[in-house]
């Protein structure tokens, strides 16, 4: 059974990445969307691994069957997910309303997520039949998972577009129902897999149009579109303007003015700057609108090589040849760990996405912001753009505009924001001219040729009404600064989004005693959960497998937007970093499993060492200090075989029924991992931050410690 | 307030809401206990029982005046709601008491007592409709007149521009999403009356108040109120409005405005039905009846990719333009941006907001523009008779100004307009 199980872990991992990744697209690459669709993935997951009677035991061929179903069913949804906007009735470019998304994103993962759980519990079974431990089980399927986990990353690294992944991926497990066992083959197993097979060959044959023809249910107008490290990239071209969307969000257009809206201000204000800095946006019309004030030099960053070719070969003339002006440099590279070893500049502008996911917000605290004043030669000017509302700001909108200016004052002298439609943040270790009629005329004598900034504009934007209310509104804010280990922006970004589908919440203001509520609230029932089934053998088994998958997820995603903070979102890093956490809880469990043979209990072990490494991560997060790659990578490793460890210690050793746990123990890891997931990205990493979450994550395993010694 | 039956609907629609704010409900409980977070999940209105749970809204109620424009179930004259051809024979009709209609705008809500109508702006309060948002303006600034945008109105001078909360359409792309989808609630907000906004005005040296940014229908007691004691003062009043108002409201208006501009989204029902919510006769109905009153009107047309872009549509438009008011109408043809639910939606080519101008010229109008452009030329204003710039624009600013005494100062043609 070990092929099957190796297989089971592969295509369930790379599934649900196949499928995470269309849904990202499908609802314009919301990291709350991205959230909630893991969690319920692994929801439906765990239900399909509840689901049926405790001693059923699968036949060969049932198994067989059900690979065949996911073979066909997994490239299905993700086709379907593409068509899911269009289907429910939305407008082109518009959002579904709120439920409609949690109800396409439901049914899109129901048939392939409940199949996988079925697979694993199914798999599982006719191992642990075979005289097998339910933990080694777990170990050979974390093995595969491994697997998959590296095929996903590696196949797009290869240009393998997600379509091609899904087709790969359900062709891998119709093939799986040909693999051999201990019963003899059913004779309709070839003829079956020729007819499933046939149809996903032909996909993959021909699966670049069949890419562009999915992706024009969304796109009429599509002129290129392609799969990266970072998102899908498509461009639009309608009448002769080009539309970049990465993953599905519109981030770039050929004819609008927001370029000028952010380089002439930031230019004048910085006086002639010679060498300027350009983080992000290099294939926007900003390198072209910087140049017409003659700098010297002008670098600039670009995080995606893959996205800025064929974007950079869309774009209108004058835009692509600013690119090709001798004083521009272009690098690829992670801007902020490139700012680090840069040179000094007069002007740097941030032109990166705005601060609504863990990787974007890294170029928004005060630890960035610090990096940015140490490479800004005296005098010079830091710019870059907050959304904004022209006419109310919301409390949610107020607080984040706020955090992330606590950080830069806490960085630069002076700081001034300027309100918008989008608000344009200016920081310079020397006071900045605020006099809108001076900086008028000072606009006026440079005689730059503009569509929309002139000499009113400047004055209209230095000097109208709303400048001062932002300043008294944001003064008065009572918010904590934007930081590296506690990314309080993100929590403002999920009340933004989520006030376009429900208005009042841009009126709710998060209780400054957010932290506290959360972790007592997490912390009492659990203790409580943890004395209540303490002498109860089989809730006992439940609850530690549930809380493998819970700590395993949390801590998973605290090591992860640590990582990112830190040391960037290098596509290589993340990739060997989730392996490495699948390589954990293979190794746990495999270790897990040598421990139960030889009478001994793993539990205990494993919570002390967790309780440590996250004491240590706690410890780290608040020395501000970042052990690198090397470091996290081990940290997850550890996290990764502690969790497995302790689910091994659920599967229990002299069960006399041991087929009859598979089921409750994986649903209640799937189901933790659920949980954990929702918990760690909505509410613990953006409320405590890495260093509380990491702490709360060691009282949780302390408390554990009473149903691992628990007997009964 | 007697406590209402919850309906399974309202149900079914509370639960889904908390159930996806349960995140924000855990770390703020208050707000789910106040209602503020069940009541945001109703899209349409608000559950009694969140309204009458919602501890801000107590005091605004207390404080809400009578509205104008309303009929109850308690009034004798069936006709306000009827048709004459429904009455015919049919017997005592037992209504549901203190129900009344909301007769402000074409959307003719049905409200029961405690609920709200779409614009959530206007309450029944035991039969009798009150507004929650007299006196509550919640975003005032000072504007450019072209920002609103009105060319041939008193063009450079300055804006006192306000909103209060409410709106009774649902635009999908909406700019002022955070003021129209809000609840009067939602945001703080002092009592100013009229007085004290026609005081701020002066202080601020603004010659024109502008009711903008919302939909001002919804605050039209507000408004009126605040146009008849600038008018006295020698302040100008305008309306930016979608022009859903119903006719008696707008008779009202026109008398104490000087200038509106409507909001023409599109010609064609569908359109209105599903990116607006709302019918597109009602809007033409609108724009009639003020172009015969004879108040200064201009018109915007955003023109969004995809959706109303069409050929066909531009030149349905600009000839019934032609046809219904004449060619000194200014048509603005703005471009869409990207905004609250439409976000993804590119912003409209430059090539088809000059082709709906060059449609218009070729109808026969004499004042088309193009808005949220720039620096194009789309954005001047030309003599009809001679083709000199008579007004030239940058954004919002105004870069040449030829009008003399209401003329072009080239060859004295009359330039359509409010110049003094």
């Amino acid at each position: 059974m070990i092929p099957w199980l190796l297989l089971t872990g592969a295509i369930t991992i790379l599934g649900q990445v196949v499928l995470l990744r269309e849904l990202n697209v499908a609802f314009y690459g919301s990291e709350l969307i991205y959230v909630l669709a893991l969690g319920l993935w692994l929801a439906w997951t765990a239900l399909g691994a509840g689901l049926g009677r405790r001693g059923f035991q699968p036949s060969d061929a049932q198994l067989r069957l059900l690979l065949l179903a996911y073979g066909l069913l997994l490239p299905a949804s993700a086709s379907a997910i593409r068509g899911l906007r269009p289907l429910f009735g939305a407008l082109p470019g518009a959002y579904l309303p709120f439920h409609h998304q949690l109800a396409a994103m439901a049914i899109s993962l129901l048939p392939t997520a409940l199949l996988a759980g079925l697979l694993f519990q199914w798999t599982a079974r006719r191992y642990v039949n075979q005289q097998r431990g339910l933990a080694r089980a777990y170990a050979i399927e974390s093995a595969g998972g491994l697997f998959g986990g590296l095929l996903a990353t590696g196949a797009l690294a290869l240009g393998v577009p997600n379509l091609g992944q899904a087709l790969g991926c359900g062709l891998l497990g119709a093939l799986g129902a040909a693999l051999p066992s201990t019963d003899k083959r059913p004779r309709w197993v070839w003829p079956a897999l020729a007819l499933t097979a046939a149809p996903l060959l032909l996909g993959l044959l021909s699966v670049q149009p069949l890419d562009a023809a999915l992706t024009r249910l969304t796109h009429p107008q599509l002129a290129f579109s392609r799969d990266t490290p970072y998102g899908r990239v498509t461009i639009d071209r309608l009448a002769d303007q080009v539309s970049v969307f990465q993953n599905d969000a519109l981030v770039l257009e050929s004819q609008g003015t927001q370029a000028e809206e952010l380089a002439h201000p930031a230019a004048l204000h910085a006086r002639k700057p010679m060498r300027v800095l350009l983080l992000g946006g290099c294939a926007s019309a900003l390198p072209a609108e910087l140049l017409k004030h003659r700098p010297g030099a002008l670098d600039c960053v670009e995080l995606d090589e893959a996205w800025l070719d064929p974007v950079a070969q869309h774009l209108p003339r004058a835009q692509r040849e600013a690119l090709e002006q001798p004083q521009v440099q272009l690098h690829v590279a992670d801007p902020r760990s490139w700012l680090e070893e840069a040179w000094l500049y007069e002007l740097l502008l941030v032109a990166m996405p705005q601060p609504d996911s863990g990787q974007a917000n890294r170029f928004y605290t005060q630890e960035f912001f610090e990096i940015c004043a140490q490479h800004l030669a005296p005098g010079g000017v830091l710019a870059l753009r907050l959304e904004g509302a022209e006419n109310l700001w919301t409390a949610p909108l107020l607080r984040r505009n706020a955090s992330v200016l606590r950080a830069a004052q806490a960085a630069f002298a002076d700081v001034l924001l300027l309100p918008g439609g989008t608000n344009l943040l200016l920081a310079s270790d020397q006071p900045l001219q605020r006099d809108p009629q001076e900086l008028a005329e000072r606009w006026e004598g440079l005689d730059i040729p503009t569509q929309l900034v002139s000499g009113p504009w400047i004055a209209y934007l230095h000097g109208n009404d709303r400048v001062q209310e932002a300043a008294t509104l944001l003064a008065q804010a009572d918010v904590p600064t934007n930081r590296d280990a506690k990314p309080v922006c993100y929590a403002f970004t999920m009340l933004l989004w989520l006030s376009r589908f429900f208005p009042s919440l841009n009126s709710m203001d998060l209780p400054r005693q957010a932290a506290p509520i959360l972790a007592a609230g997490l912390l009492l029932p659990w203790l409580a959960l943890a004395l209540l089934v303490r002498r109860r053998s089989r809730s006992r088994r439940a609850l530690l497998a549930g809380a493998a998958g819970f700590l395993g997820m949390v801590s998973e995603c605290a090591l992860l937007l640590h990582h990112q903070t830190r040391c960037g979102a290098l596509y290589q890093d993340l990739g060997l970093l989730l392996t490495l956490f699948m390589a954990g809880l293979a190794a746990g469990a495999w270790a897990g499993d040598r421990l139960l043979r030889q009478g001994r209990r793993p539990g205990m072990p494993a919570l002390l060492v967790l309780m440590a490494a996250n004491l240590f991560l706690a410890r780290l997060s608040a020395l501000g200090a970042t052990g690198g790659l090397p470091l996290t990578a081990l940290l997850l490793l550890v996290c990764g075989a502690c969790c497995a460890l302790l689910f091994a210690h659920a599967t229990g050793r002299g069960d006399p029924h041991p087929r009859r746990a598979v089921s409750p123990l994986y649903a209640a890891d799937l189901a933790g991992g659920c949980l954990g997931s929702l918990a760690a990205s909505l509410l613990l990493v953006p409320f405590l931050g890495l260093g509380g979450s990491a702490l709360l994550l060691a009282a949780l395993a302390l408390f554990l410690v009473l149903p691992v010694t628990g007997r009964g | 307030m007697p406590p209402q039956p919850l309906s399974r609907r309202a149900l079914l629609q509370a639960a889904a809401a908390g159930g996806a704010l349960l995140p924000c409900a855990l770390l703020n409980p208050r707000a789910l206990l106040s209602g503020g977070l069940l009541g945001c999940g109703a899209q349409e209105a608000p559950t009694p029982q969140a309204q009458a749970a919602s501890a801000p809204l107590h005091p605004l109620i207390r404080q809400a005046p009578r509205a104008r424009y309303w009929v109850s179930t308690a009034s004798a004259d069936c006709t306000a709601c009827h048709q004459p051809s429904e009455l015919q024979g049919a017997g005592q009709h037992e209504h549901q008491q203190l129900t009344v209609k909301c007769q402000l705008c074409a959307q003719g809500c049905l409200i029961e007592p405690g609920q709200r109508g779409r614009c959530r702006a206007r309450i029944n309060v035991d039969g009798e409709l009150r507004s929650l948002v007299y006196g509550r303006p919640i975003s005032t600034h000072v504007d450019p007149i072209e920002k609103k945008p009105f060319y041939h109105f008193l063009p450079g001078s300055q804006a006192y521009s306000m909103a209060t909360s409410g709106c009774p359409l649902r635009c999908k792309f909406c700019q002022n999403w955070q003021i129209s989808q809000a609840l009067p609630e939602d945001y703080q907000s002092d009592d100013r009356g009229p007085a004290t906004i026609v005081r701020a005005v002066r202080a601020r040296r603004a010659p024109v108040i502008a009711y903008t940014y919302n939909e001002p229908t919804v605050f039209t007691e507000y408004m009126c109120d605040i146009a008849r004691l600038g008018r006295e003062q020698g302040l100008r009043s305008v309306l930016i409005s979608c022009g859903i108002m119903n006719e008696a409201p707008l008779d009202e208006m026109c008398d104490v405005l000087d200038a509106i501009k409507f909001d023409l989204k599109g010609f064609d029902e569908d359109f209105y039905r599903q990116v607006c919510g709302a019918e597109l006769q009602a809007v033409l109905r609108s724009i009639k009846q003020v172009a015969r009153r004879g108040v200064h009107l201009e018109l915007v047309n955003l023109v969004v990719p995809t959706l109303n872009d069409s050929e066909k549509m531009m030149k349905t438009l600009a000839e019934w333009v032609m046809g219904e008011l004449g060619p000194d109408v200014p048509v603005h043809y703005t471009r869409f941006h990207p905004d609250y639910q439409l976000t993804n939606l590119p912003a409209t080519p430059v090539a088809t907001l000059v082709r709906a101008r060059e449609i218009a010229l070729k109808a026969g109008l004499r004042y088309p523009f193009v808005g949220n452009l720039p620096g194009h030329e789309g954005n001047n204003s030309h003599c009809p008779s001679c083709g000199q710039l008579v007004i030239g624009r940058k954004g919002f600013f105004i870069t040449k100004m030829a009008v003399e005494d209401g003329c072009c100062a080239a060859c004295k043609t009359p330039i359509a307009g409010v110049w003094s």
